[in-house]
C-alpha cells in the first residue's frame, strides 16, 4: 500500500499561527507495516488548553491506541501537563472548566492477496471524512449536509463526566487504488459539502495548492464569505 | 451599522459602567428582620425610620459587576492568557464622578482586560458546588476576585457622570472605528439630582463606529416596589418618571441582543435596552445577554 499524504492548516484570521489549536497525525505503525492511521483534531475555542489537547489525541489515534482506558489516561496526562506550574486565578478556573476537541481518525489496511483494501474510521464532533472513487463522493461522515453543522457540536472533554461513549462514532469501508481521502475540520467541511451541493466536481473542489498555496485560497474563502473564520485542516491522502 | 463586526485583538470592543453610588444604595434590597427604629435618623438628606437587615443595593451592585467581570475574563482567557477583545471601565457617581475601581486600578478609566485579570484588589476565598464525577455535588474552595467595592453617599449628579462617560468614548471610538461599538450599562436607583441627563445620554448614543452606534442600557432599581419589566417597547406600564425617563434614553435592542433575548423575554422590534427593578440574578444575566455578541473570535 502506498499513500501519498498532504496536509495543509491556516490559523483563524486574525490569530497568529501559535494561536492555531487543531492537530494532525499520520503515522505507519512499525509493527504492523500494512497500517496506515492519520488523524484530524479541533480543539474547542472557549477553552483553554485545548491545541494540547487536541495533540494527544491525535497521537494517541495514530499510535493505534484509542481505547476507552487510554482516553482516561490521556486526561489525566493533560491535566498533569498542564496543572504542573503554578497559574494565576483566571488560568486555574479555565483549568477546572476542562478542554474539549474533535477527532477524526482514519486507519487504511493494505489489501489481503486477493480482496480490496479495507479501511475504519472514528469520529467525534464534527471533523469529518470523505472518500472520492472515480470523482464520485461516496463517503461524506458523519456530517453529510453542509446544513447539519452549528456552533455546539459533541466533543470530546478532559473531564470524564462529560464524555459519552455513545458520542464515539465507527465506521468501516473499503478502498481501490486511486481512491482520495479527505480528513477536514469543521469550517473546511461545511465549505466543502456546500461547494459539492452547489454542482462541484467532488475531486476538484480542492485545487492542487501547486499554483495558489492553501493560506492564500483560504483567505479568499474567507475574503468572500464562503468560509467560516475558524482555524482549517486538511488533510489528502491518494492511496494506491 | 449592523452590530456584526467581529470582536477581535485586532478591533476589540469596550464596556463602559456608569453606577450610582448614591446614598440611597445604602437601602437594602430584600429587608428582613425589619425593626422600628426609636428616633428617626437622616443621612445625606434621607429619613430612615426602620432598621432591617440584607445586603444593600450597593452591595448587590457590587457583586454582580464582580461576577461578570470574573466571567469575561474567563470567556477570554486562552491557553497563554486573557486576550485583550475587550476594554473595560466603571465610572461611580455619589460624592464624586470618576473610575471607581479599586487597588491597583483605582483611577483608571478604561482597562485591557488582560489588566482587569492581572490586577483585582485582592482575592476572597468561597466555595462552589461542582461535580463528583458520580453524579453527586460537592464543596471546592476558589479563590474569588474583587475589583469593585460597595459605596453609597450623597447626592445622584447622573449627567456629571453620562458626561464623563461621553467624554471617555468620545476619545475610544475615533481609535476603534472598526469595532463593534462600545456598549454602557448604566444603573441608578434613582432621579437624578444635576439635572435632566437627556441630551447627554442622546449624545453618547449618537457616537459610532463603522459597525453601528454605541448602546446605551439602563438598569433601575427602585424602592417603588412594582414587578420588574425587562426589555420593554414602550412606557406605558412603567411605574414611575424616573423609570420613563430612563426608558426613553436607553437605545433600541440590536438584532443580535433581541434573538439572545427572545427565550426569556416576550421581547418586540421595539425592545430596548431598559430593565426594571430586576433582580440580581436577572441582572447579570441582562447584562451577559448585552455584552455576548454570538461572533466574538
Amino acid at each position: 500500500m502506498h499513500v501519498s499524504p498532504r496536509v495543509r492548516w491556516s490559523p483563524k484570521f486574525g490569530n497568529a499561527p501559535e494561536d492555531y489549536e487543531d492537530a494532525s497525525c499520520l503515522k505507519q505503525s512499525n509493527r504492523e507495516r500494512d497500517v496506515i492511521r492519520l488523524a484530524v483534531a479541533d480543539g474547542a475555542t472557549e477553552a483553554s488548553f485545548s491545541r494540547e489537547w487536541a495533540n494527544l489525541l491525535v497521537d494517541a489515534y495514530c499510535a493505534g491506541q484509542f481505547t476507552k482506558d487510554v482516553v482516561s489516561q490521556l486526561q489525566q496526562k493533560w491535566l498533569v501537563d498542564v496543572g504542573a506550574k503554578s497559574l494565576p486565578w483566571y488560568a486555574e478556573e479555565k483549568l477546572q472548566m476542562g478542554a474539549y476537541s474533535s477527532l477524526m481518525g482514519l486507519t487504511l489496511h493494505a489489501p489481503i492477496e486477493g480482496e480490496v483494501g479495507k479501511w475504519e474510521a472514528l469520529a467525534i464532533g464534527d471533523s469529518c471524512l470523505f472518500q472520492i472513487q472515480h470523482d464520485k463522493l461516496i463517503v461524506k461522515w458523519p456530517l453529510s449536509k453542509s446544513a447539519l453543522f452549528n456552533n455546539s457540536p459533541i466533543l470530546l472533554s478532559t473531564k470524564p463526566e462529560c464524555n459519552d461513549d455513545q458520542d464515539k462514532l465507527t465506521i468501516l469501508g473499503e478502498w481501490t487504488p486511486g481512491d482520495l481521502f479527505f480528513l477536514m475540520t469543521d469550517a473546511l467541511a461545511q465549505y466543502y459539502l456546500q461547494a459539492v451541493e452547489q454542482g462541484d466536481s467532488p475531486a476538484s473542489v480542492i485545487p492542487d495548492f501547486s499554483l495558489q498555496p492553501f493560506p492564500e485560497w483560504i483567505a479568499d474563502l474567507r475574503s468572500s464569505g464562503q468560509i467560516r473564520n475558524d482555524d482549517v485542516t486538511l488533510m489528502r491522502v491518494c492511496v494506491a | 451599522m449592523s452590530y456584526t463586526a467581529e470582536i477581535s485583538r485586532a478591533n476589540p470592543s469596550c464596556f463602559l459602567f456608569v453606577i450610582d453610588q448614591s446614598g440611597s444604595m445604602q437601602d437594602v434590597m430584600d429587608p428582613t428582620n425589619v425593626q422600628q427604629m426609636d428616633a428617626p435618623v437622616s443621612v445625606d438628606g434621607r429619613t430612615y425610620t426602620q432598621t432591617a437587615s440584607g445586603d444593600s443595593k450597593a452591595k448587590g451592585l457590587s457583586d454582580a459587576i464582580n461576577h461578570w467581570l470574573f466571567e469575561l475574563v474567563l470567556k477570554c482567557t486562552k491557553s497563554e492568557g486573557p486576550r485583550d477583545y475587550y476594554h473595560i471601565g466603571v465610572i461611580g457617581y455619589g460624592a464624586q464622578v470618576g473610575p471607581a475601581f479599586n487597588g491597583s486600578l483605582a483611577g483608571k478609566e478604561l482597562v485591557p482586560i488582560s489588566e482587569i485579570a492581572n490586577s483585582p484588589a485582592r482575592m476572597e476565598d468561597r466555595t462552589k458546588k461542582v461535580s463528583d464525577g458520580a453524579g453527586g455535588l460537592v464543596d471546592q474552595a476558589v479563590r474569588f476576585p474583587i475589583w469593585f467595592d460597595p459605596l453609597a453617599n450623597n447626592g445622584t449628579p447622573m449627567c456629571d457622570a453620562l458626561t464623563r462617560a461621553h467624554s471617555i468614548l468620545s476619545q475610544w471610538v475615533p481609535q476603534h472605528m472598526a469595532s463593534f461599538p462600545p456598549t454602557v450599562i448604566h444603573i441608578t436607583d434613582g432621579e437624578s439630582t444635576d439635572g435632566d441627563p437627556t441630551s447627554v445620554a442622546e449624545n453618547i448614543r449618537k457616537l459610532a463606529t463603522n459597525d453601528g452606534n454605541v448602546l446605551l442600557f439602563n438598569l433601575h432599581f427602585s424602592t417603588n416596589k412594582a414587578k420588574p419589566i425587562s426589555f420593554p417597547d414602550n412606557e406605558t406600564g412603567l411605574p414611575d418618571q424616573y423609570a420613563q425617563m430612563l426608558f426613553r434614553i436607553s437605545s433600541t435592542l440590536p438584532d443580535h441582543i433581541r434573538e439572545g433575548a427572545k427565550k426569556d423575554y416576550p421581547v418586540t422590534e421595539g425592545s430596548r435596552g431598559f430593565a426594571f427593578n430586576a433582580d440580581i440574578v436577572e441582572l447579570i444575566r441582562f447584562i451577559e445577554i448585552g455584552t455576548r455578541p454570538s461572533n466574538l473570535r
